[in-house]
């Protein structure tokens, strides 16, 4: 430790070394965490079980034809839902709003859609 | 939490985008990368235009980075103002400007994409210490061309599980950020032992 009251530039290199020594501790915590979570991340992602996202309020009408992999028609069928040029941009969350019904409902019905639409084409 | 951001895109479309790429830029803490991913991602179902998301999301981080740029070249101006009258000070700022000079480069580059979340302490300190105008600009736009066009792809391409693909890409973005921070403060030091 040197003394406090001389403050020559070694100090300044001291305390700039603190510093760096102190981020280098602290990225090298981060690189753990992300680390971990990364690879967690990335065994989630390719794990086939995860391939499709349940359906969810903030999607929309043309988001679950292109997640589910399902024709934009049986999605448009079953919201009852004219899905050409702009239309149906809203999330589902707005449309059950619109329609007065319980946006839950909504995701039952394109679930149910969709579960048929697999059954006829295995 | 960053299904509300999805919502956000879904419903307010190129505003969402251009909203959460400008505060981004401004320390706000948006989820930005996963507003990007939403944006792709929506793009390839078909309820956005990609080369429109892409530009406004690059037009808007510009702006933002431009603000913090110049926010920083005010503060900059009040500080330079302020320690004129402390010497010790002045040369330990005047010693800050010339490591910004050296350096700053660099930092501006990398911290638009491969270490995001310094981005915008980066730009406020790059204006504080009088940086390049011209060159803040050119690696500014350069940099935010790589980050807005890589995440916009990874959204596009990857758009079936946007959930899993914004975790995936987050956690791989801070072991990123992470790995250069550390890597940079160990050079660093090795400089600092070499000098002395």
């Amino acid at each position: 430790m040197a003394s406090k009251d001389t403050r020559d530039p070694g100090d300044d290199a001291k305390l700039l070394r603190r510093v760096l020594i102190g981020v280098l501790a602290a990225a090298t915590i981060f690189i753990a965490i992300f680390g971990f979570r990364a690879v967690a991340s990335f065994v989630y992602w390719q794990d086939a079980a995860h391939q499709f996202q349940p359906i969810s309020g903030w999607m929309t009408p043309r988001y679950v034809a292109k997640s589910w992999q399902v024709p934009p028609e049986v999605v448009s069928g079953a919201l009852g839902l004219e899905m050409s040029g702009g239309a149906g941009r809203s999330p589902l969350e707005q449309i059950a709003e619109a329609r007065g019904v319980d946006v839950a409902a909504v995701i039952e019905s394109l679930d149910a859609a969709i579960a048929a639409h697999r059954a006829t084409r295995p | 939490m960053t299904e509300f951001f999805f919502g956000l895109v879904a419903s307010w479309g190129l505003v969402g985008v251009a909203l959460s790429a400008y505060f981004s830029c401004l320390a706000v803490p948006v989820p930005t990368s996963a507003v990007m991913l939403a944006g792709g991602a929506f793009a390839a179902a078909g309820d956005l235009v990609l080369w429109q998301v892409v530009s406004v999301a690059y037009i808007a981080a510009l702006a933002g980075d431009q603000t913090g740029f110049q926010l920083g070249r005010l503060g900059g101006n009040w500080l330079t103002k302020r320690i004129a009258t402390m010497p010790k000070r002045a040369a330990l700022y005047a010693r800050a400007q010339d490591a910004v000079g050296t350096w700053g480069g660099v930092a501006v580059f990398f911290s638009t994409w491969a270490v995001a979340p310094l981005g915008p302490w980066v730009n406020f300190a790059a204006g504080a210490a009088g940086f390049g105008v011209m060159r803040f600009t050119i690696l500014d736009a350069i940099g935010e061309a790589i980050w807005v066009s890589a995440y916009v792809a990874l959204g596009y391409s990857f758009a079936s599980n946007l959930d899993a693909l914004a975790s995936l890409v987050a956690d791989w973005g801070g072991l990123l950020t992470a790995v250069v921070v550390a890597v940079a403060a160990a050079t660093a030091l090795a400089r600092l032992r070499k000098t002395r």
